[in-house]
């Protein structure tokens, strides 16, 4: 199932909301949540879950164990740490990795074998971490260990999280698991919180995601081997601006729609009392690459900083082993966003921005005045953006070579210029959808509205209507309305 | 004075509060609104009007689809596609992405170019006939018959998935103004294999003394988009298409050629602007030429009795995600009844019993999107028009698809028997059917968006 559904918001949200705040006891709620979030996995996923309540019960086992044997027998504690992180890491390996590890296999040793591929579990990526970052944080005595193992299962499964993140720490919600309070005040940020992430979600990132399809094709054709001859061609023929257009439309969709899912998941977390880290900054508005990194995806920069990046030295061990720690760090990055080379590729083409930045790049940004770091932030973002949605070199080289004009093809075309100019309205709002702008305007109001009691009054009857009001109009686009993908689902 | 326009500062946080509450109580009220309206089962369609076709049903229910996650899937779809009030949404939608700056002009966006038109040696020329045709007094639909839907509509749907002969979607569109028009992209190849089937046909009917008549009808965009804005479209020219299929059909094949006429015309109501069809006005030219070739008199069209049914909203509205200029400006369908005593029958697909329908009927009640119904009761496999005010007249078989059927009554003036076959429902071999029949014309007439289309090309290759 996913958030900007209709069967979500309309049947499995309300159902939820209500069974939740029937019962007063905390361990109660806690049962409600984990049925209604096996539910919600099995419904995307009726057989995969049954790999999430293994891979759950194994971190659940070796957490117990290293606990137990952290002070007496901390070589034991050791190898219960590794062999978490190799169960949790075979299942990765193999559910996300093996298709992908085979065919280089066989294409590296020149055998010619079929493989049927298996079809990626949602969610793993996200889950796994979190286990991860579990049995980790139990054995550095950042978190105790969780003695119920429906309580670890509730902490892996939650449906705000499960599958498209954020990436949660144990250590962040443990507390919360046990033991929370939601109150009214936390329960209206997060209305007003999940209802702005699905209006986001449904009115821009979707719309977005349309333009981006028709310009420069959608997964459906992308992903059919069969039509790659024929993908080639209708790129090869599209006009350099149509292939910019469709890029950007694209950047602008991967942003509104990964953070308007971590706004719903927020959203949902303080209706029932979790608090969650926020994900994102308005990372678009960022002057550097190791700037933009600290604002997009922080729940994912931080994992790879904390339990790859410091444990392999960081950057106490010299300039030579920081930079190939950055190294593995990117790769791994990379990879962990799908299992395909161009995956990887963009990883370390991000790694080479931020390598530079920490040699010289850095210190020359920060000097010339910042629309020049904005400018060069944005041309590295834009076209790592080509290298992540293209996962055939062909098509992703075709599409480079035609936004030069090096494929024969026009710069523009009438079609796209009316294209353009039909849509303009709604390319500003979503560009500024990705900006701080409107956050700053409701500051200024909210500041302003403290002095003066009409547009304290003005703003207030906003405030309280706004939320309705998106829910409704976003229900209204999605009846109906078969264009509805979460980009993150494939991770 | 500072004092007194400082609000106090309790009463802001007092309504800011209230504002705050308020905000997750109506949020709370509106779930639970939409949650009762979602089982509401009764209100739940199973048809959308709109679209024309069944919605989803509920998924049945089996240990392997629910194992491989398709029963789940099939109820996130049977839930949404079945959504009560689903059209008013659908429609409601299309507004809201108006107000977000949404345009509405450019539809399946498309820059494909169309195959190169080969060049032809010389044009073949036709004189065209010269009529400024005196239109009829509209009649009240009154004396019509009214009958409910033709009963086949329903199944109309045009399946996509299955690969079949009935894929009918259109193409880009591209709305000027108040108008859409659909692009067209010459498609060398399956227009080759127009020509071959259409060439095997006249051959055939030669064998059997059966005149075989064909006609290319343009759209829209190369007759009535003004010049300046067609001239900036990637989409391949109509004439020139057109010429190169008539110029390889061979001596069999008596051409119809109506371009240029309906080119003459192009300033009159000819085309619809929410529909890809041509009106009964354009189909009259058509038929004038027709005639013109056949070596008859045409009738003229003050002859006719015309109805009028207008709020006419056709496949590009509904293709367009129901585009607000065209809402606004409903095309209106006129259509021209033939004087004498003349009965209609239809054949309906999956059927072999043959029912009375009017030939023109009134659709006044009928959906906006289904007015172009009046025409034949629709796509039929077989329909018979039969004027007995003619004695001893010819018989015809007027091979067609959907822009027939504004046509197919003018043939009723001149023949006696008309026996219209929709190739895309039709299974057996038409000059079998014609030498059965005892017609002494078969006539092919085919818009040329449907001879880029190799499905349908296909289909017509076994008809003829």
């Amino acid at each position: 199932m996913v958030f900007s559904s209709l069967l979500f918001i309309c049947l499995f949200l309300p159902l939820n909301l209500a069974a939740y705040y029937i019962p007063k006891k905390n361990s109660i709620r806690n049962v409600i949540m984990l049925i209604f979030s096996l539910v919600f996995y099995a419904w995307g996923e009726p057989k995969y879950v049954l790999l999430l309540l293994f891979m759950t019960f194994s971190c659940w086992f070796f957490a117990f164990s290293i606990e137990k044997a952290k002070e007496t027998k901390p070589k034991r504690a050791k190898l219960f740490l590794f062999l978490a992180c190799f169960v949790a890491l075979s299942l990765i390996g193999i559910f996300k990795y093996g298709t992908f590890i085979i065919s280089n296999i066989t294409a590296v040793a020149n055998i010619d074998i079929q493989i049927n591929p298996i079809p990626l579990p949602i969610g793993i990526s996200f889950y796994t971490f979190q286990l991860l970052t579990y049995v980790v944080d139990v054995y550095r005595g950042d978190a105790r260990a969780q003695k119920n193992y429906f309580n670890l299962l509730l902490y892996a499964s939650l449906f705000h999280q499960c599958i498209a993140g954020p990436i949660v720490r144990y250590s962040d919600i443990d507390d919360e698991i046990m033991n929370r309070k939601p109150d009214m005040a936390d329960f209206n940020k997060g209305v007003m919180r999940f209802s702005s992430g699905l209006a986001k979600k449904v009115l821009l990132s979707n719309q977005c995601g349309a333009f981006a399809d028709t310009l420069v094709l959608g997964d459906t054709a992308l992903g059919n081997s069969q039509l790659l001859s024929e993908n080639i061609e209708t790129l090869a023929s599209g006009s350099a601006l149509t292939l910019w257009a469709g890029m950007l439309f694209y950047m602008l969709q991967i942003y509104l729609d990964f953070s308007a899912y971590s706004d719903m998941a927020i959203g949902m977390g303080l209706m029932t009392g979790f608090h969650y880290k926020e994900n994102f900054d308005y990372p678009y508005a960022s002057s550097s690459v190791s700037e933009f990194w600290r604002r997009w995806h922080i729940s994912l920069g931080t994992f790879f900083r904390d339990y790859v990046y410091i444990p392999l030295g960081g950057n106490r061990k010299g300039s030579g082993r920081t930079i190939f720690n950055l190294f593995i760090v990117w790769a791994l990055t990379g990879l962990w966003h799908g299992a395909s080379w161009n995956f990887v590729l963009w990883g370390v083409y991000f790694f080479v921005f931020i390598a530079l930045e920490k040699l010289f790049l850095g210190k020359l940004l920060a000097k010339i005045p910042a629309i020049f770091g904005h400018l060069y932030l944005l041309t590295v973002v834009f076209f790592g953006w080509v290298l992540f949605r293209f996962e055939n070199t062909e098509v992703m080289f075709t599409v480079l070579k035609g936004m030069f004009c090096m494929n024969a093809n026009p710069f523009s075309t009438h079609e796209i210029l009316v294209y353009l100019k039909d849509n303009f309205i709604f390319i500003v709002i979503a560009v500024l959808a990705c900006t701080p702008v409107v956050k700053t305007a409701k500051d200024l109001i909210n500041q302003y509205s403290k002095r003066n009691q009409t547009v304290n009054v003005i703003y207030s009857v906003y405030r309280a209507v706004i939320p309705a009001v998106l829910v409704i109009i976003s229900a209204i686009c999605l009846v109906g309305d078969s264009y509805n993908p979460f980009l993150y689902f494939r991770f | 004075m500072k004092k007194k326009s400082m609000p106090d500062r309790k009463k802001v946080v007092r309504i800011r509060r209230l504002a705050y509450t308020s905000a997750s109580l109506l949020f709370i009220v509106t779930l639970t609104a939409m949650c009762a309206v979602s089982f509401a089962l009764p209100l739940r369609p199973e048809f959308s009007e709109s679209e024309k076709r069944e919605l989803a049903e509920f998924p049945e229910f089996s240990a392997d689809a629910l194992l491989n996650g398709d029963y789940f899937d099939g109820i996130n779809l049977w839930f949404s596609d079945t959504f009560p009030m689903r059209d008013t949404f659908v429609k409601a939608s299309t507004q809201i992405k108006t107000l977000l700056g949404v345009g509405q002009s450019v539809h399946h966006f498309s820059e494909n170019d169309g195959d190169v038109i080969p060049d032809i040696p010389e044009e073949e020329s036709q004189s065209i006939v010269d009529i400024t045709p005196a239109v009829p007094e509209t009649k009240s639909e009154n004396d019509l018959l009214k009958p409910a839907l033709p009963p086949s509509t329903t199944e109309k749907t045009p399946s996509k998935d299955n690969g079949n002969v009935l894929e009918q979607t259109l193409n880009s569109v591209y709305i000027y103004g108040n108008t859409a028009y659909e692009y067209y992209n010459f498609v060398r190849s399956t227009a080759d294999d127009y020509v071959k089937a259409v060439n095997n046909g006249a051959d055939e009917a030669a064998k059997n003394n059966i005149n075989f008549y064909n006609m290319l009808v343009p759209t829209g965009i190369d007759i009535t988009l003004n010049e300046e804005a067609r001239s900036k479209l990637n989409s391949s020219d109509q004439k020139d298409a057109i010429n190169y299929m008539n110029a390889s059909m061979n001596e069999n094949v008596k051409k119809v050629l109506i371009f240029d006429l309906l080119k003459a015309h192009s300033d009159e109501y000819i085309y619809f602007r929410t529909d890809h069809h041509w009106t009964a006005l354009g189909a009259y030219y058509a038929y004038a030429q027709f005639m013109t070739v056949k070596g008859s008199e045409y009738i003229p069209l003050s002859d006719f009795t015309q109805y009028s049914f207008d709020g006419f909203l056709g496949s590009f509205y509904n293709d367009t995600n129901k585009n607000s200029a065209l809402e606004k400006t409903p095309d209106t369908v006129y259509a021209y009844m033939p004087k004498g005593d003349i009965s209609f029958s239809m054949m309906q697909e999956g059927s072999s019993d043959f029912i009375d329908w009017p030939l023109i009927c009134d659709v006044t009640d009928y959906n906006p999107s289904y007015k172009y119904l009046c025409f034949i009761g629709g796509d039929n496999p077989v329909s018979v028009i039969e004027n007995k005010s003619i004695e001893d007249g010819e018989t015809c078989v007027f091979v067609k698809e959907s822009f027939g059927n504004a046509f197919a009554p003018y043939l009723a003036c001149n023949y006696k028997t008309v026996y219209v076959v929709d190739y895309r429902y039709f299974d057996g071999d038409i000059t079998d059917f014609a030498k059965e029949k005892g017609a002494s014309d078969i006539i092919v007439q085919s818009n040329v968006s449907m001879t880029r289309n190799p499905s349908l090309v296909k289909k017509l290759a076994e008809t003829l």
